[in-house]
């Protein structure tokens, strides 16, 4: 009887997470497959970008602004430190911001921004039984709520990394003029010397993934809300921490992978 | 005709409905009265799937729903056309596109008819000129007129209401209630409604069941069941009796 009891208080968690995880994984495959079947939502997926991209982009770009300055003044403090110069400092910081800094920082204020707000939109709809609306009226709210956001966001995380990267990019250009008294034009030699082509491929792959994440954690989560203000409360917090976790996970993944493609 | 078969369904440890055997037949107005948490609206859920049962069966039109995927449901809630205890309007669509939704999504018709079909819902439920207006921007009570109307757009055989006065004034409490009763007449349809409210069950139902504890403690007419010795049945009815004697003044 005390075994029973214990197995079961030992198997309830394992069973929730085992179902929490096959809800995720289904509710991402369903993205993904219902993203390619017609009639496509054009306009909705317009909206959503809107949103997602251009209403973000402002943020990102005030938020990487700073980043970049931060970057080349600590890069310059640090490397005088050690080498004794901050030659380097033009190429070390570009190679940086485009292989981490600009996608990571566009995802996590992404995350915080568009995550949260759809967390406690389809949270809201799904204690005011508007999900179940849906689908009483026919409507698969996976390809009606999730579709939309999640295309979407994975095109508005690639627009923002290359956006974020060129302004990073040109403001630590700007900020290594004035501060270090590099050139533009050296610069852009230092960069030419140590960033490729690939680094900005991979930089958009990383922008793909973290954007196709976001929306997907945020409507797991709402999806999952329960009632009361403290339940899209909850639902927004978990989508935001689960999301970010994510994005720094995805990241080291991805890095590992490209290190290997270098 | 609907069909629960000793249908059960518990939510963790607690079991919310308890072998509920009931039979709804075509073109009746059954109500299910009982106190919070009896397992009502769960058991309307259950029908369209949108919960899954533990065990048991629901039958309808012959087909055991219960084995349904979540595609195979899509033909069952064509059938059915529920109002919810929220209004549960689209809040980013106007009232006329929130009506129209459910048209354009399931039925191939060109705007014109759509627009028809949306007024004279409106008109149905004794709503006029919000049609631009979005959810918000609307009383309470009339949310819960477009979401009836709503409902009633796609020409459901089977009306669900779950609870469709909570949160209503009397005034409009009863104008909803009769308007339950207009279209279920109307559209002949089978409608089932959830309610705590006894006084309007006895108005409206053509049969009356009563739960608690997720199980049935009576069912019948209303004049049988404003007969029925059961506590439970008698305490719903000492509050129909009081509200009976506050109107003609006994208090």
């Amino acid at each position: 009887m005390i075994f029973e009891a214990q197995a079961a208080r030992i198997g309830r968690p394992i069973e929730e997470s085992y179902r929490a995880t096959r809800e995720f994984v289904s509710l991402f495959a369903q993205a993904i497959i219902q993203s390619f079947v017609p009639p496509y939502r054009v306009k909705d997926i317009f909206k959503q970008l809107s949103f997602m991209a251009a209403e973000s982009a402002p943020v990102v770009i005030f938020c990487l602004c700073f980043a970049a300055v931060v970057t080349i003044i600590e890069s310059s403090f640090h490397m005088k430190l050690i080498i004794q110069n901050d030659s380097l400092v033009p190429g070390f910081a570009a190679l940086l911001i485009i292989r981490e800094l600009g996608a990571v920082v566009t995802a996590l204020l992404v995350t915080s921004r568009v995550g949260a707000g759809i967390a406690a939109e389809v949270g809201s709809m799904q204690i005011t039984e508007q999900i179940d609306a849906l689908k009483m009226l026919g409507i698969n709210p996976v390809r009606f709520l999730v579709v939309p956001r999640f295309v979407a966001s994975l095109l508005g995380g690639v627009l923002l990394t290359i956006i974020a990267n060129c302004v990073c990019l040109y403001v630590a250009m700007l900020v290594s003029e004035v501060k270090l008294g590099y050139t533009p034009g050296s610069f852009i030699m230092a960069m030419r010397a140590f960033v490729h082509f690939k680094d900005m491929f991979f930089a958009t792959i990383k922008g793909a993934c973290f954007g196709a994440v976001i929306p997907i954690f945020s409507c797991y989560f709402g999806f999952r809300c329960k009632s009361g203000a403290e339940g899209v409360g909850l639902a927004t917090t978990n989508s935001v921490v689960a999301t970010s976790v994510a994005i720094i996970i995805i990241d080291f993944v991805l890095s590992w992978v490209f290190s290997y493609l270098y | 005709m609907i069909e629960f078969k000793n249908l059960r369904k518990s939510f963790g440890t607690r079991e919310v409905i308890k072998g509920l055997n009931l039979t709804v037949n075509e073109g009746e107005i059954l109500f299910l009265l009982g106190t919070s948490g009896t397992g009502k609206s769960v058991t309307l859920k259950l029908l369209v799937g949108l919960l899954e049962s533990t065990s048991g069966e629901i039958w309808v039109d012959g087909e055991d729903v219960t084995k349904f995927s979540e595609d195979e449901f899509l033909r069952i809630r064509r059938k059915c056309g529920m109002v919810f205890q929220h209004p549960a309007l689209f809040d980013s669509l106007t009232v006329f596109e929130n009506v129209a939704f459910g048209l354009r999504k399931l039925f191939k018709l060109d705007e014109k008819e759509i627009t028809q079909r949306v007024r004279r819902c409106l008109e149905m439920v004794h709503v006029s000129g919000v049609e631009q207006k979005t959810p918000p921007q609307i009383s309470y009570g009339m949310q819960k007129r477009v979401s009836l109307a709503r409902t009633v757009a796609t020409e459901p055989r089977i009306l669900l209401f779950d609870e469709p006065t909570t949160g209503l004034d009397p005034v409009t409490t009863n104008a909803v209630n009769q308007l339950i009763k207009e279209l279920s007449r109307r559209l002949k349809t089978t409608s089932i409604v959830v309610s705590h409210d006894m006084q309007c069950a006895i108005e409206i139902a053509d049969r009356i069941v009563v739960l608690d504890q997720g199980a049935i403690v009576d069912i019948g007419t209303p004049a049988e069941i404003m007969k029925s010795k059961h506590p439970l049945v008698k305490d719903f009815m000492a509050e129909v009796n009081q509200a009976a004697e506050a109107r003609s003044g006994g208090l």
